[in-house]
């Protein structure tokens, strides 16, 4: 899951250099559309065959993410699904609804080509619920693809820092 | 009547539980001591120490044990992860292979077998032995069913044979149903619940509140294409005996990886999966096959394994670090001959419920919160367990199996 190399976006990679703001403000957007629960929107911004990830907490995985026991590995279909159960009856847990806040920084690219962009980001999510408060924090890469004047995500890889969701107890939000 | 401290039943028509179980610090002290100390624990399966020197370290029954199969005998052994000087965890890694074992704090050195090799300065002990026995790395007594590894901290007074007894059948049918080994998947997942972990005894072999709870998960499958007239089952629940019980379903609309397709499983694996039962009942029969493939299974094994033969195999295990916390952790499972597909399709199915980020479990935890919160400090009224009882009935989705687990856990707790 974890990028080998990191490139120096100032040096190594060819980019146009409002590229880099591009991209903050569209990691800013997505964060909000999260913060806000505007999850239709949100899923809008994935592209048909994106997958969203949440990777084992071990780190040990050197296989591939169906290889070993993924906190979330959703395909298009299954994230459609996450999305739309957030607006049902029944999803009990996110009844009533947390609230959050998102944090989004440290801005790195992995990988740049015109059809392909791979970004990692630092972030932390607070979460609020039941009069408690507790908080993920990770990484999380993008691989993004320019779609218009912003971007589509082809995948959205998370890796929590966490060694248990003991705090946390479940993860009922996006992360 | 029979009138116990917490657990009340005439034995006919009302069984009942005073919520105080819940949330009492004095009853899970006597839990600790009179249960998690004396009863066999799941510990990890052989899968996981494959060669000699493969080892890992876990919390088990709240205490950091080593896990590791001895260099020269090559049976698995389990050690309190804790130097026999003065305590030190010996071992820091979660894993890895391993021929000896060095403590940080003073040095001293064991090997795979627990024999300590080496105490720098050993000539200050004089001649060890003689008025000084010959300390080892504390030894937890382990043993074995089927690959299927059990501590116990006790004396235990029946081997894990006799105390698995009925759960047995239940293991080999996991067991037997393909001809490679049962093998443990990479990574697990560790999560808490602010529960009492007699709630999560329970909700193991709970059918009941599955279309309640867990609608979500219907509709999802629903969604994917399954028929949703296909989720009404008929099946039983059954008490094993020693506190372990059952349910067991069907038809398994969630499916089942050895050999029922479900949508959730790939299209393009229909036609292997469906060539899976025929192979099946080739091997084994048709009826064991057919209750192999076509039922769901929950076994709970006293007090807090649950091996789940569902959507995917998984084994959950989980103690409680405080009256209201209950720490789990569930490992995924597949067998040694599952083509990367085939594994792929286990690892896919069994996240889409089970685990912090599934459809299912954080219904359960929300659910299994709220219960406790009622509870309070003191717990006031009983929660019931009298489903099936006056009627006489057994079926998956009544609850004589959570009875025999109470019945047990009152004669370990409520007895002088």
């Amino acid at each position: 899951m974890t990028a080998t190399f990191v490139v120096p976006y100032m040096s190594a990679v060819p980019i146009v250099p409002d590229i880099v703001s591009r991209i903050t403000s569209f990691l800013a957007l997505e964060a909000d559309l999260l913060d806000e629960w505007r999850l239709d929107d949100w899923f809008e911004l994935f592209e048909p065959e994106a997958r969203y990830i949440v990777a084992p907490l071990q780190r040990a995985a050197e296989s591939a993410p169906e290889q070993a026991l993924c906190l979330i590995l959703d395909d298009y279909e299954r994230l459609r699904a996450r999305v739309r159960h957030f607006a049902g009856a029944s999803t009990w847990m996110e009844q009533p609804r947390s609230r959050t806040r998102r944090l989004v920084s440290n801005l790195r690219f992995l990988a740049s080509a015109t059809e392909e962009i791979v970004v990692r980001v630092n972030f932390v999510v607070y979460q609020f619920r039941n009069h408690e408060s507790w908080e993920f924090v990770g990484s999380a890469k993008y691989r993004l693809v320019p779609h218009e004047s912003e971007f589509r995500i082809r995948e959205r890889s998370v890796q929590l820092d966490h060694e248990s969701i003991s705090k946390q107890r479940r993860i009922s939000i996006i992360i | 009547m029979t009138t116990r401290q917490f657990v009340e039943t005439d034995n006919r028509n009302f069984f009942r539980v005073h919520r105080q179980v819940y949330v009492c610090e004095d009853t899970w002290r006597r839990e600790l001591t009179r249960i998690f100390d004396k009863c066999w624990l799941y510990a990890g399966h052989a899968s996981e120490l494959e060669k000699p020197g493969d080892f890992l370290t876990r919390k088990i029954g709240g205490r950091p044990v080593i896990l590791v199969r001895d260099v020269a005998s090559e049976a698995p052994l389990a050690f309190l992860n804790a130097c026999a000087h003065r305590g030190a965890v010996v071992c820091t890694d979660a894993k890895g292979t391993a021929n000896r074992f060095a403590c940080p704090y003073h040095g001293w050195m064991y090997d795979t077998s627990g024999a300590l090799t080496g105490v720098p300065g050993r000539s200050a002990y004089g001649r060890v032995g003689e008025g000084l026995p010959e300390p080892s790395l504390p030894q937890i007594k382990l043993d074995d069913y089927r690959g299927f590894l059990f501590i116990n901290f006790g004396e235990p007074l029946v081997s894990l044979a006799s105390y698995l007894g009925g759960a047995k059948e239940y293991i080999d049918l996991v067991c037997d149903q393909s001809e490679g080994s049962v093998e443990v998947l990479p990574e697990h997942l560790h999560h808490s619940i602010r529960a009492n972990w007699k709630l999560l005894a329970e909700n193991g072999v709970d059918a009941y509140h599955l279309p309640f709870a867990h609608k979500r998960f219907l509709e999802l499958l629903d969604s994917l294409g399954t028929d949703p007239n296909s989720h009404k089952r008929s099946g039983v629940g059954y008490a094993l005996g020693g506190g372990h019980g059952v349910i067991k379903s069907g038809p398994p609309s969630t499916g089942r990886p050895i050999a029922y397709w479900s949508p959730l499983f790939p299209a393009d694996m229909k036609a292997a999966i469906d060539k899976k039962f025929d192979d099946l009942v080739a091997r084994v029969g048709r009826g064991r096959a057919e209750d192999m493939a076509h039922t769901n299974r929950s076994l709970f094994v006293f007090p807090n394994l649950v091996i789940n033969d569902i959507l995917g195999l998984n084994i959950r295990t989980f103690f409680p670090t405080s009256p209201d916390e209950v720490e789990v952790t569930v490992w995924g499972a597949g067998f040694s001959n599952d083509t990367p597909e085939e594994r792929a399709m286990r690892v896919s199915a069994l996240i889409s419920f089970i685990g912090p980020g599934g459809f299912g479990t954080p219904d359960d935890v929300e659910i299994l919160e709220s219960c406790q919160r009622s509870y309070a400090h003191a717990g006031i009224g009983y929660s019931d367990f009298s489903r099936g009882m006056s009627v006489g009935t057994t079926k998956h989705t009544d609850e004589e199996q959570n009875r025999a687990f109470w019945r047990e856990w009152a004669n370990y707790v409520e007895q002088p």
